[in-house]
């Protein structure tokens, strides 16, 4: 291992010195973390600063002099916020598993039965994919209104696999390509039949590319906001994006603070589950078995 | 080289991008609601106000559909013009 590294590292010799490795790792790591860190920063610094500050024109931007908590006092007290977090989290992680137990049979199935049409069949849910939310939301709110399900949360879990299905079975399916077809031979010579075939071998090798399409799927459905903003108006079936983008804008007024801090609020849990899963999830992008 | 090699993925990725910028929502909807006086609207904001906040279900959907052309266009030329070449597989000159 280490003699590879060595052969792997030998054409980067000349990061080696310590002006050059400032010059071509450490300032565009810097800069790229300032890009990437300066919104939540933004965030986290005006969900902190009384409404005097927020709004005078003196003063730096950049720092907060007498923080305070009553934007967030005011989100999580006089909002429903705390409900709009537990609908998010139960719309996302019910839909993301259903999304992902359909898409895993779907893959297996195109990828591997070689049925008659089975490339189309995968061409045709790759365009139910590039059908947008914004075409299908009216007719979906009209399927909605008459299943009489307009504006309770199964509207939601219902209708986000429309996209999270297509998009984890496209995923699923680059993966499941992956995977030496020999495995399942001998498994088959074995006597294994096809659903012990995709729960005892195909599953448990195609653990990362579940858990990084989990996430695209968990992400996608937490962020969604057409379906969300369409299908549901009483407050407390909201979700965090909706919520906080209609309740805490009064006509004109922005409600900077509580928003930002609903903001910030709202993205962390997505980023406590990158950050759980990110090892799975580069080992996912660069294919399963290696050979 | 690499970039001819690289078509079949910049097809991918051009008709995604391509696609979710025309049809985009929620970055007008949050940022101006397609005001003032209508003048930041997009196709799918646009249909979006006359459908649900409007009541005029069958204009938003005229609207939705005025969308359709357009992206079949954007994914025809992608699949179309960005395919892999017959010479890029082994195939004779083309």
């Amino acid at each position: 291992m280490s003699q590879e590294q060595a052969v792997d590292t030998a054409g980067m010799s000349y990061l080696e010195s310590a002006p050059r490795k400032l010059v071509t790792v450490y300032l565009p790591l810097a800069i790229f973390l300032f890009v990437l860190l300066f919104p939540f920063y933004w965030m986290g610094i005006t969900s902190f600063k009384p409404n005097n500050e927020l709004l005078s024109r003196e003063g730096n931007p950049f720092w907060v002099i007498e923080p305070t908590l009553a934007h967030v006092k005011k989100l999580l007290f006089d909002t429903s916020y705390p409900e709009w977090m537990w609908n998010t989290m139960l719309v996302s992680v019910v839909s993301t598993f259903a999304s992902l137990t359909a898409a895993v049979l779907a893959a297996y199935a195109i990828e591997r039965l070689r049925f008659k049409g089975a490339r189309h069949v995968g061409l045709a849910i790759f365009l139910a994919y590039l059908v947008p939310p914004s075409i299908l939301f009216i007719p979906l709110a009209s399927v909605v209104f008459q299943l009489g399900l307009f504006d309770t949360r199964w509207a939601l879990i219902l209708t986000y696999p429309t996209f999270l299905i297509p998009f984890c079975t496209w995923l699923l399916m680059g993966y499941f390509r992956s995977i030496p077809y020999e495995l399942e031979e001998c498994a088959l010579i074995d006597g294994a039949t096809r659903w012990q075939i995709l729960t005892r071998i195909i599953l448990p090798l195609a653990v990362p590319g579940l858990i990084s399409a989990g996430i695209f799927a968990f992400t996608l459905s937490w962020n969604e906001f057409i379906y969300a903003l369409t299908f549901v108006s009483s407050s407390e079936i909201k979700t965090i994006p909706v919520g906080v983008v209609t309740e805490l804008v009064e006509g004109d007024v922005y409600h900077w603070g509580s928003l930002m801090a609903g903001a910030l609020l709202g993205s962390l849990p997505v980023a406590f589950v990158y950050s759980f899963f990110v090892e799975y999830y580069v080992s996912g992008m660069t294919g399963s078995v290696k050979e | 080289m690499t970039l001819p090699l690289l078509t079949p993925i910049i097809a991918v990725v051009m008709t995604f991008s391509v696609l979710f910028t025309f049809t985009d929502f929620q970055l007008i909807y949050v940022i101006t609601r397609g005001g003032p006086l209508n003048a930041t609207h997009l196709m799918a904001t646009l249909s979006f106000q006359r459908a649900i906040s409007g009541g005029a279900l069958g204009e938003g959907a005229a609207i939705s559909i005025a969308m359709v052309p357009f992206l079949l266009a954007a994914i025809m030329v992608s699949y179309f013009g960005l395919q892999r070449r017959a010479w890029q597989q082994g195939g004779g000159d083309k």
